[in-house]
């Protein structure tokens, strides 16, 4: 049986949430400490929350920022999770 | 204890230190700063470090973030307590700055004010050290 508990945790949007809930937290630690490029996209990307789909002030240089911040090749959050998951 | 059994993570003098010595590198480096606290975040049982700056929304925040990492980088241990990991670049119209805003208003010096278990406008403040709150 799962942990009702834990598995309540996992319905949110947030990723610093679902990072401490996952084994991904000491690779992203790892990457953090010897990587500022990144680190900048992953505080970028924590950022984000499901009420930002609403929010009709972000600007281009933001949803630029965060485009980036996500899928950046070398430095982006998704190719790094890509690895871990 | 926090309710659901998991010791309250806590906001030490040394976070609260470093948290002022950042934000005045910041404003010594001509970064604007409406506003700046420590938030006790109870989902994760962290604290962040809120800096709220015009600058999030005109040049975006990876520009705001590369001038803390510098300040940070600059102070040295003088901010170690205030790393940069539990740093959260706002805009100063984001709700939580705004709503802060309503309760508290500083000048733009740095001041400390602790503000607990206080609800604005229906929105729960369960912890919060308040820096700067200048809208």
């Amino acid at each position: 049986m799962p942990d009702k508990e834990l598995v309540k945790k996992f319905y949110t949007h947030r990723l610093d949430t679902l990072l401490s809930i996952s084994d991904a937290k000491q690779a992203l630690h790892a990457r953090t400490e010897i990587d500022p490029q990144f680190s900048i996209n992953w505080n970028t990307v924590c950022g984000w929350s499901e009420a930002s789909r609403y929010d009709h002030e972000t600007s281009e240089t933001q949803a630029r920022d965060m485009l980036a911040a996500v899928a950046d090749p070398q430095y982006g959050v998704l190719p790094w999770l890509k690895t871990v998951w | 204890m926090a309710e659901n059994g998991v010791v309250k993570e806590q906001l030490t003098p040394e976070m609260i230190d470093a948290g002022a010595v950042l934000t005045q590198s910041l404003d010594d480096h001509g970064l604007p700063v409406q506003a700046a606290f420590w938030l006790f975040d109870a989902e994760i049982n962290e604290w962040r470090l809120v800096i709220a700056s015009s600058e999030a929304a005109s040049k975006g925040p990876r520009a705001v973030y590369r001038r803390i990492q510098e300040a940070l980088d600059q102070l040295g241990p003088q901010a170690s307590a205030a790393p940069f990991s539990a740093i959260r670049v706002v805009e100063p119209g984001t709700e939580l700055v705004r709503l802060l805003g309503t309760a508290v208003r500083t000048g733009s010096g740095i001041g400390r004010i602790r503000f607990q278990k206080n609800v604005i406008n229906g929105h729960f403040i369960d912890d919060a050290l308040i820096y700067r709150s200048a809208g």
